[in-house]
C-alpha cells in the first residue's frame, strides 16, 4: 500500500483524535470521542507500527507517534483521589512510612538528638564553649531574645509582628528541613551534615541559656514548638538517609531504579515534616512567644505536646497489627 | 527501556500496546533557558506581591516571606501539576516534564524534584545539576534521577505541504534508504532555500539528467510517484 492511499484511508480517524487533543479538559469529557478512545489509540498503535514497518515518510510516522503518545498520556494518566486524602495520609500512609523506615527514622532522630543533648550538656558546664559553635554577635542576640521585661520572647525587640515571625519560621525551617533531606542524596552525606549541625548549634543555645540562667524565659518558649520542629529536623534527616541509603546498597535494583523507589518513599516522610514544621511554626509565633501566659501553662501544655508527638512515633513505628 | 545510539538526544520507550514511543529530550542549554525565564516571572511575582501587601504594613512582611517559601520551593511543583508539566518558562521553550514512560508527570514525581533542586542547585549555580545532566545518557539532573522524571521537547505538529503537479515514476529501482530522502526532500522542500533546493535536487543529475529549477521539479515528480500519486 502506498503511503498516499494509507493516508487517505485513515485521516478521519486521525483528525478525530487531534481535534479531540486540542479540546480542553472539560470539553474531552463531554466530548464523542471520548468513547471512541480506547478503539482510536489501539488503531493509531497498529498503523505506527505498520507506517514503521513499511517505511514511510518520516513526517507520517512523526505525526502517527505525537498521537499515539497523546492518547497513551490520555489512557494512562493517574486519577488524583482527593477525597479523605489527608485523614488517609495521617491514619495510615505516614504512619506506615514511619514503621517501614524505623531503623532510619531511629538514625535520624538519634543523629540529631545525641550531638543536640551532649553539647548542651557540654555548654552548660562550661558556657564559654559557645563562642566556638555560634558567632559572639549572635550569641548576644540571643541573650537580648530571651531577656526578663521582654513583651515577646524568642525574637529581637524590633522585629515586627506575629504574623512576620510566622512568615520567617515557614521560610527559614520549612526551608532547613527541604535541604536536610534533598542533600540525603550525595550518599547520605548531607543530611548526616545538617542533622550534626543543627543538633550541635541549637544543644549549644539550650546548653548556655541554661548556664546563663534563662531558666524562666527560653525554656517556657521552646518547650512547645520544640516538639514538632526538632523531630520534624530528625525526620527530615531519615528521609534523606534513605536517598543515600538507596544509592549505597540498592539491593537487587540498579541505583537509579532504588533511588527512584527510595525517593517515593522518603516523600511520604517528608510530608509529614512539613505538616509539623507547619504546626511548630504556628505554635512558636502565636503561642511561644506570648509573654502573658503563665510558664507553667507553657510547661503542662509542652509536655502534653511531647507525649503526644512521641506516642504517635512510638505507636507509628510499632506498626499496625496485620 | 530500549537501547539508543550514543549521540542521539531520541528516547524510545516501549509501551503496553507492543511498540515504541519516542521523545527528543532537551538538553542542559535549553532548560537553562526555561529556568531563567522561570526565575524572571518568579521574581516578578515576588515584586509585585510584596508592592501590594506593602500596604499593610507590618503583618505584610510575615505574608511576603510566606510567597517568597512557596514560589522558591513550589512554583514549579504548581505549574508542572497543573499544566500537564509545564511552567511559563518550559512552555516558551516548547519543553515538557514528563515519567520515565513518557506518562504526565504526577504531584509526587514533580514534588521530589523540586525538591532536590536545592542539591543541583550546590556548591553554586546548578553545577551539581549540570554535572550530572553531562554524564547522564537521557540529560537528568539528580532530581530527575530521584524523581524519575525527564525533561523532553513537546512534540509539534509538523506541516506537510506537497508540491502540485505531475507524479514521475522512477526510471530505475532505488533503494528503500535513498526513496526515503526523496519523499523527505518532496514533504519539506518548502523550508529549503530555492539555490539549496536546486544543489539537492543537482545531486541527482544522473538520474534525471537536468539541473536546476526543471531537476527540482524532476525529483519532486519522483517523490508524489514514491507517495503513490497516480502518474
Amino acid at each position: 500500500m502506498k503511503e498516499q492511499a494509507f493516508v487517505q484511508q485513515y485521516e478521519a480517524d486521525w483528525q478525530k483524535l487531534e481535534a479531540f487533543f486540542l479540546l480542553s479538559r472539560k470539553e474531552q469529557q463531554r466530548s464523542a470521542t471520548a468513547s471512541e478512545l480506547p478503539r482510536l489509540y489501539r488503531r493509531s498503535c497498529n498503523q505506527l507500527a505498520l507506517a514503521k514497518e513499511r517505511n514511510y515518510s518520516l513526517i507520517l510516522v512523526e505525526r502517527l507517534n505525537t498521537l499515539v503518545n497523546l492518547c497513551h498520556q490520555q489512557m494512562y494518566q493517574h486519577r488524583p483521589r482527593f477525597q479523605f486524602a489527608f485523614l488517609r495520609f495521617l491514619a495510615m500512609d505516614f504512619p506506615d512510612s514511619l514503621h517501614k523506615n524505623r531503623y532510619l527514622v531511629l538514625a535520624g532522630m538519634v543523629l540529631f538528638f545525641v550531638p543536640c543533648l551532649l553539647t548542651a550538656w557540654a555548654v552548660a558546664l562550661d558556657s564559654d564553649l559557645i563562642y566556638s559553635l555560634i558567632p559572639a554577635d549572635q550569641v548576644r542576640s540571643f541573650e537580648s531574645m530571651y531577656a526578663e521585661g521582654s513583651e515577646h520572647f524568642g525574637r529581637k525587640r524590633d522585629a515586627g509582628s506575629d504574623i512576620h515571625m510566622f512568615g520567617y519560621y515557614i521560610y527559614n525551617n520549612i526551608g532547613i528541613a527541604f535541604r536536610t533531606f534533598a542533600s540525603g542524596i550525595l550518599l547520605g552525606l548531607g543530611s548526616l551534615f545538617f542533622l550534626f549541625y543543627n543538633g550541635l548549634t541549637i544543644g549549644g543555645v539550650i546548653g548556655y541559656m541554661a548556664a546563663e540562667g534563662y531558666q524562666n524565659t527560653f525554656f517556657p518558649f521552646v518547650i512547645g514548638h520544640g516538639a514538632f520542629e526538632l523531630t520534624a529536623i530528625g525526620l527530615s534527616g531519615a528521609a534523606g538517609l534513605k536517598l543515600g541509603y538507596a544509592l549505597l546498597s540498592p539491593g537487587q535494583y540498579d541505583r537509579a531504579t532504588a533511588l527512584r523507589l527510595a525517593a517515593r518513599d522518603a516523600i511520604i516522610m517528608m510530608y509529614g515534616a512539613f505538616l509539623m514544621l507547619v504546626i511548630a511554626a504556628f505554635l512558636e509565633a502565636f503561642w511561644s512567644s506570648s509573654s502573658h501566659l503563665p510558664n507553667i501553662t507553657k510547661y503542662i501544655s509542652g509536655a502534653i505536646l511531647w507525649a503526644l508527638v512521641i506516642g504517635f512515633f512510638v505507636i507509628a513505628i510499632r506498626g499496625r497489627k496485620a | 527501556m530500549a537501547a539508543r545510539q550514543i549521540l542521539s538526544n531520541t528516547i524510545r520507550v516501549e509501551i503496553p500496546e507492543g511498540i515504541d514511543l519516542h521523545a527528543e529530550l532537551a538538553g542542559p542549554t535549553v532548560r537553562a533557558y526555561a529556568y531563567l525565564l522561570d526565575l524572571l516571572i518568579r521574581s516578578l511575582l515576588l515584586a509585585v506581591i510584596s508592592i501590594v501587601l506593602a500596604i499593610f504594613d507590618d503583618a505584610a512582611s510575615g505574608l511576603v516571606l510566606i510567597s517568597y517559601f512557596l514560589l522558591e520551593w513550589f512554583y514549579p511543583v504548581f505549574f508542572e501539576i497543573r499544566f500537564a508539566g509545564q511552567t511559563p518558562g518550559k512552555k516558551a521553550f516548547n519543553l515538557v516534564v514528563i515519567n520515565n514512560d513518557l506518562t504526565p508527570v504526577r504531584a509526587e514525581a514533580s514534588i521530589i524534584r523540586n525538591l532536590l533542586r536545592a542539591v543541583d542547585f550546590l556548591p553554586f549555580l546548578y553545577l551539581f545539576g549540570l554535572l550530572s545532566m553531562t554524564m547522564s545518557h537521557e540529560f537528568k539532573r539528580l532530581g530527575d534521577y530521584a524523581a524519575g522524571t525527564l525533561v523532553a521537547y513537546k512534540p509539534e505538529k509538523k506541516q506537510q505541504d506537497l508540491p502540485e503537479g505531475k507524479a514521475v515514476a522512477l526510471p530505475i529501482p532505488l533503494t528503500v534508504e535513498e526513496q526515503k530522502s526523496i519523499i523527505s526532500f518532496t514533504q519539506r522542500y518548502k523550508q529549503l532555500s530555492r539555490p539549496r533546493q536546486q544543489e539537492l535536487a543537482n545531486l541527482l543529475a544522473d538520474l534525471h539528467d537536468k539541473q536546476d529549477d526543471a531537476a527540482v521539479q524532476r525529483v519532486l515528480a519522483y517523490g508524489l510517484s514514491l507517495l503513490g500519486k497516480p502518474s
